[in-house]
């Protein structure tokens, strides 16, 4: 951190007498940080990335030729039908440099109002005082399985319950989107026999593949082990779990090259994005 | 004779460059068919393969899911 230890707490005690409050729990055990300080240290990391976005985006005022976009997305997005469109508009746009980052919903859009991050690409909707939303499409997910393990694609709940189940980590969005469609079907996801979750859509296939058990996964995501029939999708007792996923940005933001992304993705990018 | 590209999972350009170079080694009437599942990798296929003596044929298999099939004229 190029600072000493003494110096360090000199700091943190300067702004705890300026913000008059206590930010560090200082026993014999070390340093814990307090509530107040849990919250500094979120804004920190805001102000921080911001600094950085701020200085990266002067500096393309000066440089007319340079000029950059930095996009959030959530995985499933990100992974499978962004490259696309964003190969498009790059196309289209030979100087602009694209940097793009993959984390979950919330994430992104803690990025998109509070990081300058540019633009985000999110499951579902979300819109506030400073965001703005722009629909992308529909999508869906499936209960999976291998013919290994099945070899019949319809089935009742109850049929299907018995297997277990690896599913997508709950901190993804995609996982409200299941509990939610459950719901919806008069179904809990407790009565899933859940041995597993992960965040990667890859290795949850891994093991679906295997015949090791089932998933609830985007169609996006296994196109290629539908097509060579590695993997089939289940019909179970009409439950369904349909999703949309949007396009967000910071409006408060302005920036040139950022209404060219936006417009691209409202006219050319919706049917782009595979 | 036909040849075969699994494109799958893979996004432009790069179906676009491995179909070039087969196209090139084809002879008349031999079929190259390509597997893809990235939209904007049909429409650059079909973009390119129109300025040539070439019969293109797109199919959406599955949902999301296209095989183009080429027959050099």
């Amino acid at each position: 951190m190029f600072i000493s230890q003494p110096a360090a707490s000199l700091q943190i005690k300067a702004l705890e007498k300026e913000l008059k409050i206590k930010l560090l729990e200082r026993s014999n055990r070390g340093v814990v940080p307090t509530e107040a300080g849990k919250v500094v240290y979120k804004y920190a990391e805001n102000i921080l990335s911001l600094c950085e976005n701020m200085i990266k985006d002067t500096r393309e005022c000066n440089d007319s030729v340079q000029k950059r976009l930095t996009i959030s997305s959530c995985a499933t997005l990100g992974q499978y039908s962004l490259p696309c469109s964003l190969y498009e508009f790059s196309k289209k746009f030979k100087d602009i440099e694209i940097q793009t980052e993959h984390t979950f919903t919330y994430d992104v859009i803690s990025q998109v109002r509070d990081r300058g991050f540019d633009i985000g690409f999110i499951e579902g909707s979300y819109s506030d005082e400073s965001i703005e939303c722009v629909f992308m499409g529909n999508a869906e997910l499936f209960f999976v399985a291998s013919p290994k393990l099945l070899d019949i694609e319809t089935l009742s709940k109850e049929q299907l319950w018995q297997y277990s189940f690896f599913l997508i980590h709950r901190k993804c969005s995609l996982r409200k989107i299941i509990e939610e469609n459950l719901v919806k079907a008069n179904e809990s996801i407790s009565h899933l026999k859940i041995n597993m979750e992960s965040p990667s859509i890859e290795a949850i296939k891994s093991f679906v593949l295997s015949g090791n058990g089932v998933s609830i996964l985007p169609y996006l995501s296994i196109k290629k082990e539908i097509y060579n029939k590695a993997l089939k999708m289940l019909k179970v007792d009409n439950i369904s779990f349909p999703y949309s996923f949007s396009m967000i940005y910071n409006k408060k933001h302005i920036k040139p090259i950022k209404y060219e992304f936006i417009n691209f993705m409202k006219n050319e990018g919706q049917k782009k994005l595979c | 004779m036909v040849r075969k590209i699994d494109a799958l999972g893979e996004m432009c350009p790069i179906p676009l460059i491995k179909a070039k170079e087969v196209y090139a080694k084809m002879m008349e009437s031999e079929i190259l068919i390509i597997i893809t599942d990235h939209s904007c990798v049909v429409s650059s296929i079909i973009d390119y393969f129109k300025h040539f003596k070439c019969e293109v044929i797109m199919y959406e298999v599955i949902n999301g899911v296209w095989e183009i099939k080429i027959v050099r004229g």
